[in-house]
């Protein structure tokens, strides 16, 4: 139940709980660190090397 | 007719900025539950922002694509310098507007029209009727809304509407579709309500698995039928969970996108990031987790070293059915509705019927 408050407090409260956490690039490939696609040119390989859209396309977010 | 590089590949990076936290509404649905406005950058401070992420752009060999929201954008009373700014940079090709509606007058949409840039203005209609919509959005601003439409598409602007499905609207939808239309609407997003801010209480106006199946079947059928008839309002479905409604249409070889087809990966980690007021970063507006401040992270450092960012991005963390499912790639599960309802941005999407 602690925990579950925890959550909760934390969820709606955008900026003055979570500090954003980063890698350490040397955990991370060259690739990784240099290309702003590698994770859209991976997911096009999980689509059998076909475009995926991703939902920022059509700008509707709210 | 499709518009080449609207929904297919592109060079773009996206950016949803929030300028402001003030707004002139109270929605009971907002993911924001402070308007305070006390952390909002100033003109000076927001082009310093634009600055910083000008030459990483320009070293992905990308361009800008930026939605201005809020809070309510118009609501600032230098919206305009900043728009002139952003138009006038090479770094960036979209500008986009996201706003309730509700203070667009003639005189606002003849300066509009001067930025080459901005493709189009988002109003949030909340429901075909007043009875709907201002239950959500409070007395009056329907008639508001719709004023604020028609002033803009009377002056050529590209209009859409975004509409927050919860349990209080989701009878409105079939009249929605005949309102987008009779107004010559361009595009219509139904999004489904994330418990959270405002609304963090509202998990009863969510709707069930099986309520959102069967809404998401009409809303297809309806948009398949219309597009035969000509219609020329495009009703977006790229979004996650829409796949479930007819997988065939994924597996399509050709590598263009149509209006006619369902489901998108959700962008986080992908090609997009949303700016606060305050230049902390999200990875999406409705996963309120930050991933760092642009005040003191570069873009680089953000995009590349996140590890919320480098958690999502690698499917086979996904929990529970998403962590199988054969639709990933058109799909994956909101991560923000996963989060808002469990705690855990990985947990499989607890709207998903499949």
């Amino acid at each position: 139940m602690g925990d579950e408050k925890m959550v909760k407090e934390f969820k709606n409260d955008v900026s003055k709980r979570i500090e954003p956490k980063f890698r350490n690039p040397k955990g991370l490939s060259p690739e990784q660190l240099a290309d702003p696609d590698y994770a859209l040119k991976q997911l096009e390989k999980l689509n059998g090397g076909k475009l995926s859209i991703t939902c920022s396309k059509c700008h509707h977010c709210r | 007719m499709e518009q080449a590089g609207f929904l297919g590949k592109d060079n773009n990076f996206y950016f949803q900025w929030h300028i402001t936290e003030k707004c002139n509404l109270r929605c009971s649905h907002c993911y924001q539950d402070d308007y305070t406005s006390s952390s909002d950058m100033s003109i000076q401070e927001l082009k310093n922002i634009a600055n910083k992420l000008s030459p990483t752009l320009a070293k992905w060999k990308k361009k800008g694509d930026i939605s201005i929201t809020g809070g309510e954008p118009f609501i600032r009373k230098d919206l305009f310098p900043f728009l002139e700014y952003l138009d006038s940079s090479q770094e960036i090709s979209h500008l986009h507007i996201l706003s309730n509606g509700t203070l667009i007058t003639d005189e606002i949409v003849e300066k509009l029209k001067k930025f080459t840039k901005l493709d189009s203005i988002q109003i949030s209609l909340d429901g075909s009727s007043p009875e709907t919509h201002d239950k959500i959005r409070g007395p009056g601003n329907f008639e508001k809304a719709i004023r604020g439409i028609r002033i803009l598409i009377s002056n050529c602007m590209d209009v859409k509407v975004m509409f927050t499905l919860q349990r209080c609207n989701m009878k409105d939808i079939p009249s929605l579709i005949d309102l987008a239309i009779k107004e010559k609407i361009n595009g219509l997003t139904i999004e489904r309500l994330v418990p959270m801010g405002s609304a963090k209480d509202a998990k009863d106006s969510l709707l069930s698995r099986e309520e959102l199946r069967d809404i998401f079947q009409y809303i297809s059928d309806r948009a398949d039928l219309e597009y035969e008839k000509g219609m020329q309002l495009r009703i977006l479905k790229y979004r996650p969970l829409w796949i479930n409604i007819d997988p065939n249409r994924a597996k399509a070889e050709s590598n263009t996108v149509s209006y006619k087809e369902l489901g998108a990966t959700c962008s986080i980690g992908l090609d997009g990031l949303t700016i606060l007021p305050d230049a902390t970063v999200l990875p999406c507006r409705r996963l309120p987790i930050p991933i760092g401040n642009l005040k003191r992270d570069s873009l680089e450092k953000i995009w590349f070293t996140s590890d919320l960012l480098w958690q999502i991005r690698d499917k086979r963390n996904l929990k529970g059915k998403c962590n199988s499912c054969e639709f990933i790639p058109r799909c994956g599960g909101c991560r923000a509705m996963a989060y808002a309802y469990t705690g855990d941005y990985l947990a499989e999407d607890p709207q998903c019927w499949k």
